[in-house]
């Protein structure tokens, strides 16, 4: 069974040129840190309470480019 | 940034079964996969184990970077060991909607001589798969009333949110030239998002056909609102 709850994050916004500043600072194998963040319903979704399910996949995402 | 109501409308239109949240500050895109200079999130995927350990990472930099729908579901099932059925179509692509078409235009009839006409017309069309519409077709113009069933052939262009159809029609002209009609139809249609299309098309209807003969010539502009049923 496929069980990994989908996370998308969304940052939208149109430019012409993407001149990438990478700051993140997770790693593999590193402790994911902890967020919560509203979803479209109003709800606020917890890294831990989706942990508690099961694997997560988060999916950053842009609306333009 | 999308606001959480943004979110609920296009999660809606796409039938997404997974919370979609709105980093407002940025604060977790930054930490996770990173900003552009221009304070946008970077598009990137990142997948934690339940013990809260990051277990893949990746982030794009250009749009040809990021995994497509069946990479990343193949790179799920590597990471975690899990397993499931391929990517199925859930209904929600426009061209497995039915339409509700309104379509305005103008041309010519021949009811003795040529003369100009303005048409308006509603047609329903319910997806057969991928390559046909059926449905019923309304139109009435300065010199018609018609009402006819449509059948549609269509080949997708643009991946599947455009495609050229080429249609047959017949029924029954109610007003004006009065008796049966046949006719042949073609158009461009493009869906511009998952709930609304465009389509450019042309139309030939010769009305009256077992008595005088009245053929007409059409070209209409039209919107289409696309309807999830299934």
């Amino acid at each position: 069974m496929r069980s990994a709850a989908l996370l998308a994050l969304a940052g939208s916004g149109c430019l012409a040129a993407l001149h990438v500043t990478t700051t993140a600072t997770v790693t593999t194998d590193a402790t994911a840190p902890a967020f919560a963040l509203p979803s479209q319903d109003g709800h606020v979704v917890s890294l831990a309470s989706e942990l508690a399910h099961g694997p997560v996949v988060l999916v950053f995402y842009r609306g333009y480019w | 940034m999308d606001s959480p109501a943004d979110s609920l409308g296009f999660a809606a239109d796409y039938g997404l079964q997974f919370p979609l949240l709105s980093d407002k500050d940025g604060a977790v895109s930054r930490t996770y996969a990173g900003v552009s200079s221009d304070s946008y999130t970077l598009p990137g995927i990142t997948m934690i184990r339940p013990d809260g350990r990051v277990a893949f990472r990746q982030v794009a930099s250009s749009k040809d970077d990021r995994l497509s729908a069946a990479e990343l579901i193949a790179t799920v099932d590597r990471t975690f060991g899990t397993s499931g059925p391929a990517i199925a179509s859930t209904g929600y692509a426009a061209d497995d909607r039915l339409q509700l078409r309104l379509d305005v235009g103008g041309g010519a009839s021949h009811g003795g001589a040529w003369s100009g006409t303005a048409v308006g017309a509603l047609t329903g069309l319910v997806p057969l798969g991928r390559h046909v519409l059926l449905g019923p077709r309304v139109a009435f113009d300065t010199h018609e009333a018609t009402f006819d069933g449509l059948v549609m052939a269509r080949a997708p262009i643009f991946g599947a949110a455009g495609a050229l159809e080429l249609g047959v029609l017949g029924g029954y002209t109610a007003w004006g030239p009065s008796g049966a009609n046949v006719g042949a139809t073609a158009d461009l249609w493009f869906a511009l998002t998952p709930t609304f299309s465009l389509q450019l098309g042309a139309t030939f209807v010769d009305h009256d056909l077992g008595g005088a003969r009245v053929p007409e010539l059409l070209a209409t502009l039209g919107v289409a609102r696309l309807i999830q049923f299934r």
